[in-house]
């Protein structure tokens, strides 16, 4: 990733210098990457009010927040824009939220915690989707003033590294234990994100250097079907083991709020 | 300055990698002598050491191995380098002097019936004693990611299947580890089941 972006970083500024030299900076205009900072409102799923072993309280559970702010981010390496108007970009992305496992752990403790001394609860488990992204945008100008309104279309896929647990129960005044085993993962490798998005912000610069600064406060809509699999896998000592299994198709929804900072080389111009 | 040249100076910056970690070596270590204790984990609390009747479905045997640092030291660090056995375990046996049931004759091996929680007395699917042998009895619970350098001085035997009524009384367990370079160690430990 890092390699990527270092790339990029390069490709922007030696086409922006070569289209400085050439002349025809009036019509193409590269830009530098771009970051953002977000504030992320996950909407709860839909569909997924029925599932068994207590998921629909584990995956369909979000929560909003500042905590989620890691897991929202937004670089734009690289963006090509005629005119100062039509732009194509691209983009790298990660969207997601904490999950609320109160429900689960609740839904674990009436079930368990009865006849076994040890139940497994979850204290920090994350829905989060990453990958690439490439958006349409057109710019309006007002003086200093930019309104861009974009349409990102991403693909994305699910991290579920984070989502599985495996822990043994322990019986009460007995060596006996069922190892309770939940195993989630994506079912497909690749998924795509809908995302339209809206940035109003502002250009400055200082009299000395010829960079141009550009902040302003960004907000965009994610709308991204996707599907995984959850085994769950029961095993204990001289018993075979119960293992049950189920694919869910749900659709992540989240709004999305911050601002963004960028800088160009070269004054652009109109 | 050039804003090329600027651009090259970033992306150098950016390409700087973090410098690395050599690990350090481990310390060795030589298991010099096995004790049993009998443990009842039936109850609320922990028993270790008890000497009265223990409900077989919480019966545990905990073994104290006494480990010694062998070979050289010089280029270990206390608070980086692990601690790994010196050489390999070759056998564990666990077995009664009397008859357990009717599969299982005195001097049978009932390493079937025990678990071995290196860690404690939680034990999962893959702390019997064939998988933790696999693992030099290091850490069965966490095989996925598992350290050669955990070895505990202290572990436990988990009793999970109870003998049959037809073998009722006390009985003698007796433990066994022999190591790849001969030596080996035995205790019992004497227990009236319920």
């Amino acid at each position: 990733m890092k390699n990527l972006l270092t790339a990029a970083i390069l490709a922007a500024g030696l086409l922006q210098a070569h289209a400085q030299d050439q002349g025809y900076v009036h019509a193409l205009q590269v830009e530098l990457p771009q970051l953002e900072f977000k504030y992320s409102i996950p909407v709860k799923e839909k569909g997924i009010g029925n599932l068994p072993y207590g998921m629909n309280q584990y995956l369909g559970s979000t929560q909003p927040g500042i905590s989620a702010v890691v897991l929202n981010y937004t670089i734009r390496p690289i963006s090509l824009f005629y005119k100062d108007k039509i732009g194509l970009s691209f983009y790298y992305n990660g969207f997601g939220a904490n999950l609320d496992l109160d429900g689960y752990n609740r839904y674990m403790t009436d079930k368990y915690s009865s006849k076994y001394n040890y139940v497994p609860m979850l204290s920090l488990t994350s829905l989060a989707f990453y990958g690439p992204a490439i958006g349409i945008a057109y710019r309006f100008h007002y003086r200093s003033y930019i309104l861009e309104p974009n349409f990102i279309f991403g693909f994305e896929h699910l991290d579920d590294g984070m989502l599985d647990f495996e822990e043994p129960m322990r019986q009460y005044g007995s060596n006996q234990f069922v190892d309770y085993n939940l195993g989630i993962s994506k079912s497909s490798p690749l998924q795509h994100s809908f995302r339209p998005r809206v940035a109003v912000g502002r250009r400055f610069h200082f009299k000395k250097i010829s960079t141009v600064f550009e902040f302003g406060l960004v907000a965009d809509y994610i709308y991204s079907p996707y599907a995984y699999n959850i085994t769950l896998s029961q095993m204990s000592y001289g018993s075979l083991p119960t293992v049950e299994q189920l694919t869910v198709r749900t659709v992540y929804r989240q709004y999305n709020f911050g601002f963004y900072l960028k800088a160009n080389l070269h004054r652009p111009l109109n | 300055m050039n804003p090329t040249i600027r651009q090259i100076g970033l992306a150098l910056l950016l390409l700087v990698s973090l410098p690395g970690c050599n690990k350090e070596p481990d310390y060795l270590y030589k298991v010099t002598s096995l004790a049993l204790n009998n443990v009842n984990n039936s109850g609320d609390s922990v028993v270790i050491g008890t000497t009265g009747t223990v409900p077989a479905r919480g019966y545990c045997i905990q073994l104290n191995y006494t480990t010694q640092i062998t070979g050289s030291t010089s280029g270990r660090d206390p608070n980086e380098s692990g601690y790994a056995l010196y050489t390999k375990i070759t056998r564990f046996t666990i077995s009664s002097t009397t008859d357990f049931d009717e599969q299982h004759p005195a001097g049978a091996s009932l390493n079937a019936y025990f678990y071995y929680g290196a860690y404690g007395l939680s034990v999962g699917i893959t702390d019997s004693i064939p998988y933790a042998l696999a693992a030099n009895l290091v850490l069965a619970s966490y095989r996925s990611d598992i350290s050669v350098n955990s070895w505990q001085d202290s572990a436990y035997l988990l009793l999970m299947q109870a003998p049959t009524q037809l073998y009722p009384g006390p009985r003698t367990f007796i433990v066994n580890v022999a190591f790849a370079d001969s030596t080996q160690f035995t205790d019992s430990v004497l227990v009236n089941l319920d």
